[in-house]
């Protein structure tokens, strides 16, 4: 079953007079349960690619299917919705919350879902924060933790919603090797043991190395033979 | 209830800039607490002095008399006044005994020139009886005493008065008339006190205190003769009740009564100088008034004191607004990349406007409270220890102590105001802030 399919997605921003392209039409589909990376230099189009299929905004041309939804056809309200019960983001600079510690930070989704009762809720956030080794640091803010740990923070409350999909721009690219890598496998262990489709962008050979499926990107086309 | 904890963690984190906001805020709901009731307590005193020094809760006049709103400054409608005659103030006399509970006084007023050292002042000339100790609550005393129950000849003179005239307590003050025939009458009036009446002074009302019995001899009337019956009744909240029910009473037993709440004189009918004067016209019938219709022209000034002290009030609202939009709009720069993240996990822009807004509003009413609750302990403590007034003018507005009176409601009315304010400034703001792009957002570093 397809997770994500992409049909000649173009693009355009305005600048000023003139107008980018930064995605040319992109065509590509992902598996349910894929962990597969979109790779490419800076400017390659990755992280426009990754927000438009992570609803957060409008194709200029083409269509996006996440399974069977053609984002297209959904207003603002439900592109809310969307995000928050099927799609994960994790951010190359973690975006959590600096007044929020550990616990609040992955509870934060779930503060605004009506279907989740608040012991499910405690109970799937320290689940959460278990599997990502955090539970000593739970108590502790954004600002007291190393850039590892905030990344961990960062991937439990992009699944603490129980996506279908984890959408992650360069989440290593503030991160030294060794703890990029150890947060890609983190990433790769859960996508093997809830079948959840993770999509992340890197340009890092180490961390594309990891990915089950890639796809490479350069000046908003899909490259198929690149290596 | 999640979004308002949310809010609560992030008013706490840039503690510098809620303290900021609070502390404005603090002082806004503290000054409007302290000026209304301020205020507040001037109104109610001028109310008081104006009930209890010249109108009771019910005024019983002649009809004849050419006299709207008596509390006002020196005019010559006190030309026109009219006894009530012995045999009307004989039936109302007997009415009254059906309302055991009604306190009834007499006064008699003239309007008189008070003439010493070559120096003249027009002024009403208000003879009190016996039972009006109510009087004193009007009227400060600076030196001297007030005119004795017994005697006769006496004379409160204001300060200003006293200094244009050159008199002191002790001095004797020509006092001079056109009794109820025409002819000039005049007596020689002992000063036994000088003061001022609180409130009034400030408007420089020219009315004197003596003894009933002087004024009915300068007017020619007899002992049973007086130009104002008042009536003071133990429940005000009857006020109305009593008046049809009294209404009723006197038109039974044969008098013609008017209510100057339905037919009010207008402002021509006090410009009598052109308008020829004759005691011996036989109007019969009596003008039935409340204190709610007299001193008009003076509650008039307090209430306008009061529109200008919620003008001031309402800009200093403004200014904090103009605060508070500013906070919320650097707030939204700031936290552009929250924002961000917020849409980006799925919040709705209301959602995220009300975690904006919740910060504001959560800092104004914990502000608001506290400025409420140190205005409140203030006050209380300045009522309980019966302050001077500070000020020497402040004497005339609240008397000799100072009294400031606490309103629940003035203080609802403050929460809600300040709460208004605050939600219609940050909405704006916060609003904008919130329209941004979400994937615009979440790139920013």
């Amino acid at each position: 079953m397809k997770s994500v399919t992409v049909k000649n997605v173009k693009k355009v921003y305005p600048l000023g007079k003139t107008e980018v392209y930064a995605l040319k039409g992109i065509n590509l589909e992902i598996e349910k349960g894929e962990f597969c990376v979109l790779a490419g230099p800076s400017g390659s189009g990755k992280s426009t690619l990754l927000n438009l299929i992570g609803c957060l905004d409008y194709p200029t041309e083409g269509e996006i299917w996440l399974e069977n939804m053609e984002t297209g056809m959904y207003t603002e309200a439900d592109l809310n919705k969307v995000r928050l019960h099927h799609i994960g983001f994790v951010f190359q600079s973690f975006n959590l919350i600096s007044v929020l510690n550990v616990y609040e930070n992955v509870e934060l989704p779930l503060l605004i879902r009506r279907d989740i009762s608040s012991s499910d809720r405690r109970k799937r956030v320290l689940d959460l924060i278990d599997r990502v080794g955090l539970t000593q640091q739970m108590k502790q803010k954004p600002f007291e933790l190393s850039g590892g740990q905030q990344q961990r923070v960062a991937i439990a409350r992009a699944l603490v919603t129980q996506p279908k999909i984890v959408l992650a721009d360069e989440p290593t690219a503030n991160l030294d090797s060794q703890t990029g890598i150890e947060i890609i496998r983190l990433m790769h262990e859960i996508n093997l043991q809830e079948s959840t489709t993770f999509v992340f962008s890197s340009h890092d050979p180490k961390v594309i190395n990891q990915a089950s499926m890639v796809f490479y990107l350069e000046d908003g086309l899909r490259k198929e033979n690149a290596v | 209830m999640k979004l308002a904890f949310l809010s609560l963690k992030s008013a706490t984190v840039k503690l510098w800039r809620s303290v900021t906001l609070g502390f404005f805020i603090f002082m806004v709901a503290f000054v409007m607490l302290f000026a209304n009731a301020f205020i507040t307590a001037a109104k109610n005193k001028v109310e008081n002095v104006i009930l209890n020094g010249f109108t009771g809760h019910i005024q019983l006049r002649s009809a004849g008399s050419r006299e709207g709103d008596m509390v006002v400054q020196y005019t010559p409608g006190w030309d026109l006044l009219k006894p009530v005659e012995p045999g009307t103030l004989h039936t109302i006399r007997e009415i009254l005994t059906q309302y055991p509970d009604v306190h009834v006084t007499r006064l008699c007023r003239r309007a008189v020139s008070l003439e010493a050292n070559g120096k003249k002042q027009e002024t009403m000339l208000i003879g009190i009886d016996h039972g009006m100790d109510s009087v004193k609550e009007a009227f400060l005393l600076s030196e001297g005493a007030y005119p004795s129950l017994s005697g006769n000849n006496e004379i409160l003179l204001t300060k200003e008065q006293a200094s244009l005239l050159g008199l002191g307590v002790g001095d004797t003050v020509k006092t001079v008339t056109k009794n109820r025939y025409g002819l000039k009458s005049e007596a020689e009036l002992k000063v036994v006190g000088i003061g001022d009446y609180i409130m009034l002074s400030l408007f420089s009302y020219q009315a004197n205190y003596t003894q009933l019995s002087t004024v009915q001899y300068l007017s020619g009337y007899s002992a049973e003769e007086t130009t104002d019956i008042l009536l003071f009744l133990p429940d005000t909240q009857d006020l109305h009740g009593m008046v049809k029910a009294l209404s009723a009473d006197l038109s039974r037993n044969g008098l013609d009564i008017s209510v100057t709440a339905e037919e009010k004189l207008t402002s021509e009918d006090l410009i009598v100088a052109d308008i020829s004067f004759d005691e011996d016209e036989d109007e019969q019938g009596i003008l039935l008034s409340t204190t709610e219709e007299m001193g008009e022209a003076i509650k008039a000034v307090t209430g306008t004191l009061f529109v200008v002290l919620n003008i001031f009030l309402v800009f200093l609202m403004i200014i904090v607004s103009v605060l508070i939009f500013n906070l919320v709009y650097m707030t939204g720069i700031e936290r552009y990349r929250e924002i961000g993240t917020f849409r980006a996990i799925g919040f709705s822009k209301p959602q995220v406007i009300r975690i904006f807004m919740g910060e504001i509003i959560a800092v104004s009413i914990i502000s608001t409270i506290l400025g409420i609750l140190a205005g409140t302990l203030i006050m209380t403590l300045l009522n309980r220890l019966s302050v001077s007034s500070p000020l020497p003018f402040l004497n005339y507005i609240m008397g000799e102590t100072l009294y400031l009176e606490l309103n629940p409601y003035q203080m609802l009315i403050n929460l809600l105001v300040i709460l208004g304010f605050s939600v219609l400034s940050s909405f704006l703001p916060a609003y904008r802030a919130c329209a941004v792009d979400p994937a615009e957002a979440i790139r920013t570093v």
